[in-house]
């Protein structure tokens, strides 16, 4: 695991998100309520900049014609096909009731995933005498 | 919004290695840049009346508007406006030789006004010659017509045919009749007589179009985008081939853009298994329904439908029946875009380069 000093944890004020470069990974480091987190800036999807989405809430519903929107801020969605991800733990938003997937005699190959769609890796971020750091 | 630190060298190397021809992107023209090539009258027309554009989808669209959010270009203006950044995120990016643009004025083929429409067809083909084809030879074109009056779109393609940048003819599928019928013959006559495929594009129902589906207009964008565009093809499909457009033309080709393909194997057979009772009806298809589908039609494959079971969309593939059918498509800057290194990853190691790149070239005789 490598430490990465990203910028000082001042310059990222709550609801603002920083894009870098570590290790040939491009990471977002988001600010969410006073909380850091760092996210893979790729799309479980079909590899999207998804760090460059926008910063949504979660919309339910109890019934057609009901809506609400809660836990705005903490939802990064993806600006290619707006798939959501939890930006503090990088779960997909969709199939929140995830059914049994068949299993199939494929081979993986990176692509638009079957069944459940994946989570998009995170990575922790601490706050070191003002210092942002990513540990990947 | 958001910080982009600048990206390292390795990053904007292009994605990947492989030929590309995107056979379906989008340049954005408005009502202003065709002012230029508008005469005296048509801009006393805007002038007077007001008029900002086409009608347009009345679904409010995700992705403000329909876009892909990172596509915005950075000096301004709408997505697929700035011929600079479509250069840097889509032909440089992805390693694109050619692309097809596909105007956002195709709807005009469906404004009431018919004289207005064969103004802005004929400007926007000029002006996409100018501000596009003539600064990048990568970039094609597809010809718009105002398919609402057969004639002036058979002149239209006239004045194009003969340059090499202008590969198609461009049809919305949003139309008053199925596109067998023979009110638009005279603009396949025309096409045939140049070698020029006729692409049939997704287009939105507006304030002046049916609505898109058979029972009226859906609630949600969800299900225009999902359904909407293949219920449109599945009809021109079957008009196409059961009004004789094949038997007159033979060697007529039809591109089918963004209405899916899961639904073509059901048409087919259906086709076929009425057509062996009902052929006296339609005696001029001599060949079953679905010998003319696989040796007429192509699809592009964005959106790309992505099954649970990968496998099931090769099966599909393989029940259509022919290697050269698909043509590989973004739809750049749509936010529907499909990733040349990801979207095809389901189907035959073999068949991707023919789909990303070799069935275009061939078609479209680059």
């Amino acid at each position: 695991m490598n430490r990465h000093v990203v910028g000082k944890a001042a310059d990222l004020p709550p609801g603002e998100r920083l894009v870098v470069t570590l290790d040939g990974r491009s990471v977002g480091i988001f600010n969410v309520h006073g909380a850091y987190y760092a996210l893979l800036n790729r799309c479980s999807h079909q590899g999207g900049p998804l760090c460059l989405g926008t910063l949504v809430g979660l919309a339910e519903s109890n019934q057609p014609g009901e809506y609400t929107m809660t836990r705005q801020g903490e939802i990064i969605r993806c600006p290619w096909h707006a798939w959501e991800f939890d930006i503090r733990t990088g779960k997909a938003i969709l199939d929140p009731h995830r059914s049994r997937v068949k299993t199939y005699q494929v081979t993986v190959e990176p692509g638009v995933p079957a069944g459940v769609p994946a989570d998009v890796e995170t990575y922790a971020v601490s706050v070191e005498s003002g210092l942002l750091v990513v540990h990947m | 919004m958001a910080r982009v630190l600048p990206e390292s060298e390795e990053s904007t190397r292009p994605k990947t290695t492989q030929l590309i021809i995107d056979a379906d992107a989008h340049h954005t023209v408005s009502l202003k840049d065709l002012r230029p090539y508008l005469s005296d009258y048509w801009n006393h027309f805007i002038d007077n009346t007001g008029v900002a554009g086409i009608p347009s989808n009345p679904y409010p669209k995700t992705g403000h508007g329909g876009i892909r959010t990172d596509s915005i270009p950075p000096s301004g203006g709408r997505p697929g406006s700035n011929y600079e950044f479509m250069r840097q995120q889509l032909l440089d990016e992805w390693n694109i030789s050619y692309a097809i643009l596909n105007s956002n004025f195709q709807m005009l083929a469906l404004l009431p006004h018919t004289d207005f429409a064969i103004a802005l067809a004929s400007a926007t083909n000029r002006w996409t010659k100018e501000h596009w084809l003539a600064r990048d030879p990568r970039l094609l074109a597809s010809i718009v017509i105002p398919a609402q009056d057969a004639e002036a779109s058979a002149q239209e393609i006239e004045r194009w045919a003969h340059d090499r940048q202008f590969v198609q003819i461009l049809l919305p599928s949003s139309s008053d009749k199925p596109y067998g019928h023979r009110r638009y013959h005279p603009i396949y006559a025309a096409a045939a007589n140049h070698g020029l495929p006729i692409g049939i594009h997704l287009g939105g129902a507006t304030a002046s179009t049916p609505p898109p589906s058979p029972n009226g207009w859906f609630s949600f964008y969800i299900e225009f985008h999902a359904i909407g565009g293949a219920l449109s093809m599945m009809t021109h499909m079957a008009s196409l081939v059961c009004e004789g457009v094949f038997s007159k033309w033979p060697d007529l080709q039809v591109v089918m853009m963004e209405g899916g393909f899961g639904w073509i194997p059901s048409v087919m057979w259906r086709l076929d298994k009425d057509w062996k009772g009902m052929k006296h009806e339609v005696p001029w298809v001599t060949r079953r329904p679905s010998e003319y589908i696989r040796a007429h039609f192509h699809f592009t494959t964005q959106p790309i439908e992505e099954p649970e079971d990968p496998a099931h969309l090769q099966q599909i593939v393989d029940m259509i029946g022919n290697d050269k059918f698909f043509l590989f498509a973004t739809d750049y800057p749509h936010w529907d875009f499909d990733a040349p290194d990801r979207a095809l990853m389901p189907l035959r190691k073999d068949l991707r380069p023919k789909i990303l790149y070799e069935n275009a070239k061939e078609l479209y005789r680059l």
